[in-house]
């Protein structure tokens, strides 16, 4: 039997702007089996970001149901939700969104320092997991010392620090050069290889595109198959 | 890395700005570190010169000597107590600056009535008479066996100078004759009507050897006045315990207005500085939202982002409170020098500043619990953002 690692059931999402209702979602059924790379297609506006906010739990929907992994998001808390994201999915934003105060190897460290892991452990890892995206030699750097290629491979290095079932990453390849580009998605399609995580990304860039196991185009807030 | 060291590189990243914040607890610290000694000094001031112009804080009498009476607060003595309470007294009961003996005699000076008071020179001024205005002459001393000081009333009754001799002679029928060595005036008109000889002659002239009629006891501290006099019938016996009331009250009266007065200013230095924290700390959250939605998003809890906010404020705090306490040193150090060297000689050595351990300490401590309150709210509010609104933050 195939495992489900992410399974929606009618669901929506209405946002408030003022007294003006937008809504980004309009009723998204899908289920995503595990150790696919999903892309998910669409223009700027579509709802692509909202989805993945969903799938990640760091947004609610207004109604419908969302599981992943088997839990079931709608049910959980601030809390919860917190801890579940700790624990299960990790995040690649566009704009890397790294804490330009700490390293390379500490932000790479921040969910195993949420998640209480000894310090020579989440270090081993850490260097570990940047060692395998390429920049065992960047490690004590901090993000203004880092090309944005570099930059974006360390927030894959701390998607994957809490080895996460499911790793969303919102345009990756969005601010990086097409190089650069192709080189990541090496990276990411190495990585759905040898650890079997899934990975949903969000991208309207056709080479992205073409590197996905499984494509889902949304316009307007629903799925077009 | 700790939360600790998360919250002092965000700190370190923002130089000037914790720099400023600092800067805002430091002078709200000093300042109080300035007032508290400033206080402590009023107070010890108060204190001494209470002590100087009061007169004894508390009386003991022997026990036959009647209670005061409102309409005549004058009390005259009756009977005698045992010379060696005083000693008793001042070494079994702490809070007891000084006691003095003294004994009350009716005799004639140049056969004129007068009330002789034997007394004991080196503590008489201190704890029993307070400030007085030496007309002529000098007060008594420990070595005038033979000299004798008037009050100014008795002074221009006996037409009796500095230089010339009295004749005393008591119901014991022992004449001698005394050289006056001073005349003075006092507040209290009673004192003025009296002819002082030392004690042990007083006890000679009138038999009562090692007898006093009553003993005046000078507290340290004027606060501790009641509890000093409830001690006493458990020292010693057969007496009565007068608490000079006025002295009391005006001793606590003024400390009062100083406290009230220190601890407003205090309060409105520290509301300044506490102001500066809510803003940097609330500046700081607005400029890191991003970084706080990136935290959630990794798995953050409310409770943790909370807890990083918060130990900024803390670390401001223990900062400026330490590094106020230190400067607030300072200025009680130097200050008092400049105003000196701008020519206000007699206002600064008047001026007395105490530093103790326990102003500083609350400095401190007043300082820190201010930072940690000013930073709840911009750290109750970072806690409570919404992911996705503070990733979508410029």
């Amino acid at each position: 039997m195939i495992e489900t690692v992410v399974e929606t059931n009618n669901l929506t999402k209405v946002y408030e702007r003022g007294k003006v209702e937008v809504p980004a979602l309009r009723g998204i059924t899908i289920r995503i089996p595990r150790g696919e790379i999903v892309c998910i297609a669409g223009s700027s506006g579509s709802g692509k970001t909202t989805l993945l906010n969903l799938m990640g739990g760091i947004d609610t929907p207004t109604s419908g149901e969302i599981s992943v992994t088997g839990t079931n998001l709608t049910k959980l808390g601030q809390t919860g939700l917190a801890d579940f994201r700790l624990k299960n999915v990790g995040f690649v934003f566009q704009f890397y969104n790294l804490i330009p105060t700490l390293t390379a190897l500490e932000n790479t460290e921040i969910p195993l320092i949420l998640a209480k892991v000894s310090k020579e452990e989440r270090q081993a890892r850490s260097k570990k997991l940047l060692e395998l995206v390429g920049l065992e030699h960047r490690i004590m750097h901090k993000p203004d010392e880092l090309s944005g290629g570099e930059q974006q491979r360390v927030a894959i290095a701390r998607a994957l620090a809490n080895e996460p079932s499911l790793v969303l990453a919102d345009e990756p390849t969005g601010d990086l050069d097409s190089h650069t580009a192709a080189d990541l998605m090496d990276l990411v399609t190495e990585l759905n290889k040898t650890k079997r995580q899934t990975f949903i990304i969000s991208t309207h860039d056709q080479h992205v595109i073409q590197r996905g196991t499984k494509i889902y185009i949304i316009k307007d807030g629903k799925i077009e198959e | 890395m700790s939360i600790w060291v998360m919250s002092f590189r965000s700190l370190r990243r923002r130089r000037l700005r914790t720099t400023l914040t600092v800067l805002g607890v430091v002078a709200g610290v000093t300042m109080m570190v300035f007032l508290l000694a400033l206080a402590q000094g009023m107070n010890n001031q108060l204190s001494e010169e209470i002590r100087q112009n009061g007169g004894a804080d508390i009386m003991v009498y022997s026990v036959k000597t009647p209670a005061p009476d409102p309409h005549n607060p004058v009390i005259n003595p009756t009977g005698v107590i045992n010379e060696s309470y005083a000693e008793i007294l001042k070494n079994k009961i702490s809070g007891i600056y000084v006691v003095s003996s003294a004994l009350s005699v009716n005799g004639l000076v140049n056969k004129t009535q007068c009330t002789i008071s034997g007394i004991e020179p080196d503590t008489f001024v201190l704890a029993l008479m307070g400030t007085q205005n030496m007309i002529s002459g000098t007060f008594l001393n420990s070595s005038n066996t033979n000299g004798v000081v008037l009050g100014k009333t008795l002074s221009d009754s006996l037409r009796a100078m500095v230089g010339d001799n009295v004749v005393i002679s008591t119901a014991t029928n022992k004449s001698q004759y005394f050289a006056v060595v001073g005349v003075f005036e006092s507040a209290s008109s009673a004192m003025n009507t009296r002819l002082y000889i030392r004690l042990d002659i007083a006890q000679n002239l009138s038999n009562e050897d090692g007898l006093v009629t009553n003993i005046g006891v000078k507290c340290t501290n004027p606060d501790e006045v009641g509890y000093v006099a409830s001690m006493i019938p458990n020292e010693v016996s057969g007496v009565r315990v007068i608490v000079q009331q006025a002295v009391v009250e005006q001793a606590t009266q003024l400390r009062d207005t100083v406290t009230v007065f220190v601890g407003a200013i205090g309060a409105v230095a520290l509301t300044a500085g506490s102001f500066g924290v809510v803003n940097t700390t609330m500046m700081s959250m607005f400029e890191r939202t991003r970084e706080i939605g990136i935290l959630k998003a990794v798995g953050a809890r409310g409770s943790k982002i909370l807890g990083m906010f918060w130990t900024e404020a803390l670390l401001i705090g223990l900062l400026g409170g330490a590094v106020g306490c230190l400067t607030g040193i300072a200025a009680t150090c130097v200050i008092p020098k400049i105003v000196s060297s701008m020519g206000g000689g007699a206002m600064a050595s008047s001026i007395s500043l105490v530093v103790t351990p326990t102003g500083i300490g609350t400095a401190f401590a007043i300082g820190v619990t201010v930072c940690v309150i000013a930073g709840l709210y911009p750290a109750w509010r970072a806690a409570r953002m919404k992911t996705v609104e503070a990733l979508r933050h410029d």
